[in-house]
């Protein structure tokens, strides 16, 4: 064999191994797609979480007015978003507690109003209301508390 | 058989060995990916970080799967995922699976 047909035939299996790796990889691309798609709980996750707090705060329909949302669980503020806010229909008191990153209601509120389709990368929010009794000193007010959670953790759901 | 028939027969077999071993690894994943032994592990930490998360402390839960419970994360092979709890959370292997105990 001379030395040109050697280093054709060289090229030629070069080709082959390669094309036989792209079929591969194209392969499990397609079916990786398919199976190997992450479960995405944060949905479930912060309703469990705006639950969990309401019950924190208000444990039997009765907040202090010095709650604070972020004594409730110990949650890594870079993965988490609380936010507490309490306001007495009986006078002008108020009070909002928050705790974590902010920049995920920021994306949770972007991707409300442009669709989710279109922000895939986006945390995952929620929010509840509730009535409660507000007990500031010795006064107990009437009042509504909302409570807003918010979920990043991007790579362990998406 | 000539020097060029025996290094084409080399070649052909070299490349029949490689084909063959790329295609068994490939069926081997599809297999395992279809029948859901990649993505249980990730299941079974989900589904316990949601259990966690929603159960009062003094419960115990039991898992049919083996997990651990690390400070605050759930782990199963490769998967690991956090959970949040007012409790403490601890976990022990028992026969056929897993209990948590929040305390």
């Amino acid at each position: 064999m001379s030395r040109g047909e050697v280093l054709s035939e060289s090229i030629l299996l070069f080709w082959r191994m390669m094309l036989v790796a792209a079929l591969v990889v194209v392969i499990a691309l397609s079916v990786g797609q398919i199976f190997a798609a992450k479960q995405d709980i944060r949905v479930s996750e912060s309703a469990l979480l705006s639950k969990g707090i309401l019950e924190c705060l208000a444990p039997e329909g009765k907040i202090n007015a010095d709650f604070d949302a972020g004594k409730c669980f110990a949650l890594d503020p870079k993965e988490y978003f609380v936010k507490a806010y309490a306001r007495s229909l009986d006078s002008n008191f108020n009070r909002t507690s928050v705790f974590g990153l902010e920049a995920i209601k920021t994306d949770c509120d972007i991707a409300s109003k442009i669709g989710l389709s279109d922000f895939k990368n986006a945390p995952v929010c929620f929010g509840q209301n509730a009535y409660v009794l507000i007990v500031n000193g010795t006064k107990i007010e009437r009042g509504t508390i909302e409570i807003e959670s918010g979920i990043n953790k991007l790579k362990a759901n998406k | 058989m000539d020097k060029r028939g025996e290094e084409d027969l080399w070649m052909i077999l070299a490349y029949v060995l490689i084909i063959l071993a790329a295609a068994t690894v490939l069926i081997y994943w599809i297999s395992n990916s279809a029948n859901g032994k990649i993505v249980k592990d990730e299941v079974a930490v989900k589904q316990a970080a949601l259990l966690i998360d929603s159960a009062r402390p003094g419960s115990t839960i039991f898992i049919d799967q083996n997990v651990s419970v690390s400070g605050s994360n759930v782990k199963s092979g490769a998967s690991e995922y956090q959970f949040f709890s007012k409790g403490r959370v601890s976990s022990r292997p028992v026969s056929g699976g897993t209990e948590i105990i929040i305390s």
